[in-house]
């Protein structure tokens, strides 16, 4: 089944807190976000890598959907 | 100025009025400024309808003769009175010597600035963004406390190609990096005082 149908497997999946301290257009941000690294081997076997940035709302939002696949899980 | 005799001559067929009324001359002139400073294109050039009365190849050889004669000029930063001088001797009016030298006052620091950029290979830096991160935390280790400097270039390429170079920096980095920018702009300073 694998063979026939593959979108792709997680090869590796990284995160990291932190805050956003200053910028050229702040002086103070004290904004928190989480930055999430993930490394994907596609379906012609090369692995490509996704870095991404999510705000606390984001994340919440993102985790919120990963808890739904996990209960449906738990259904089945 | 080295100008060949093309040039000259498509210089010369500006100042016959029966050829080119003052309409197209305008037109003309207005063009080719603008086609230096990419804001139009060559094809600009044929959308007046008063151009439809001139000779197609004499119009383009009109154009491509003053396109050089602005380019070789402003290379050497031909005065005003220098530019009125030659325009004089090829049989301009003082009316259409007035016109242009009102076009070469009004982009001449544009003109010169965007040669001094025009560029065939690296892209230039047009703007920089960094931000400041304080990372507290990640899957591997609990307290991380690692200040991380992002840095945005947007970069631009000839034709208005925009790109975006983008890394990360520690503080270490960050202060090589500022070394050596110091360095290369001190090296600028020698070299300018040289010459």
């Amino acid at each position: 089944m694998d063979k026939v149908f593959n979108v792709g497997k997680l090869v590796d999946f990284q995160w990291k807190l932190g805050v956003s301290i200053a910028s050229n257009h702040s002086s103070q941000l004290n904004t928190p976000f989480i930055t999430v690294f993930v490394k994907v081997l596609d379906s012609n076997s090369e692995v490509t890598s996704h870095s991404f940035e999510l705000t606390i709302p984001e994340f919440k939002n993102f985790a919120q959907q990963f808890k739904d696949m996990s209960n449906m899980i738990e259904t089945l | 100025m080295n100008l060949s005799e093309d040039v000259l001559k498509g210089i010369e067929t500006l100042s016959d009025e029966k050829l080119i009324n003052d309409s197209v001359f305008k037109h003309i002139i207005d063009t080719c400024f603008l086609v230096i400073l990419k804001k139009k294109t060559e094809s600009d050039l044929f959308d007046n309808k008063a151009v439809s009365s001139v000779d197609t190849i004499a119009l383009k050889q009109t154009f491509s003769a003053f396109i050089v004669f602005i380019l070789e000029s402003m290379k050497i930063n031909y005065d005003q009175s220098s530019i009125s001088d030659l325009l004089e001797e090829h049989k301009l009016s003082s009316s259409r010597i007035d016109f242009i030298s009102n076009y070469f006052k009004e982009y001449r620091v544009a003109i010169r600035k965007h040669l001094s950029v025009t560029n065939f290979h690296f892209p230039h830096i047009i703007d920089v963004n960094w931000r400041l991160d304080l990372f507290m935390k990640s899957n591997a280790v609990e307290k991380l406390n690692t200040p991380v400097y992002l840095i945005n270039l947007t970069t631009e390429q000839e034709e208005n190609v925009k790109g975006k170079v983008q890394f990360a920096a520690t503080l270490d980095q960050l202060q090589d990096l500022v070394f050596k920018l110091r360095d290369a702009q001190k090296q600028i300073e020698r070299s300018s005082i040289k010459s």
